[in-house]
């Protein structure tokens, strides 16, 4: 693999850049979503999983980590209005 | 992931252009090699920095649920607690990843 620094970066050809771009951009956004599953199945897990019977999420398991994940969104939305709707 | 030449710099598969439809410039094959090698970098990064903060969660939970009184090695029913316990986990992970997108997708 031969190096690649910003020297030979600005020098990739217009189509080239366009294209590097739109792929940096998918995945940085991609990113974001796997770390942020990892963080609230992390989050979830701790709150939702007591013991290990086997390796299936019991009913009980599943909702809670369902209901875990939607009301940290909730909560998530609610601070965001409630920062939005202070007086500037 | 359709990117546009991708992969098939080289090979000589007619290109859609019978509708008449500028496709835009080719790339130079320079530019193309960089870009490639660029890809495949990111990706590899972004797949190692996944695959830690995974092994990372799923180690420390797992240890947590399952490992009471370390002993000199992991017993059997330590060892099945750690399998079970990482399916567990694996199951929550794609609950939540499927959960999470539709919301998102909701907005």
């Amino acid at each position: 693999m031969s190096d690649l620094d910003l020297n030979t970066l600005s020098k990739l050809d217009e189509t080239t850049k366009s294209e590097l771009n739109t792929f940096i951009q998918q995945e940085t956004a991609r990113a974001k979503v796997q770390t942020s599953v990892t963080q609230f199945t992390d989050m979830c897990f701790k709150k939702c999983i007591t013991s290990v019977q086997d390796g299936n999420l019991n009913r009980e398991e599943e909702n809670c980590v369902s209901n875990c994940l939607n009301r940290f969104l909730d909560t998530n939305i609610k601070i965001v209005n409630l920062l939005q709707s202070l007086p500037k | 992931m359709g990117f546009l030449g991708f992969g098939s710099s080289n090979d000589n598969a007619p290109s859609i252009t019978s509708t008449g439809t500028p496709t835009p410039a080719a790339a130079d094959p320079r530019s193309q090699q960089i870009k490639n090698e660029l890809i495949t970098k990111v990706s590899q990064e972004i797949a190692t920095a996944n695959a830690t903060a995974l092994v990372n969660a799923l180690t420390e939970n797992c240890y947590k649920l399952c490992i009471f009184k370390p002993a000199s090695s992991l017993s059997a029913e330590e060892n099945k607690c750690i399998d079970d316990c990482s399916a567990k986990f694996m199951r929550s992970w794609n609950l939540i990843s499927k959960s999470y997108i539709t919301r998102i997708n909701q907005g």
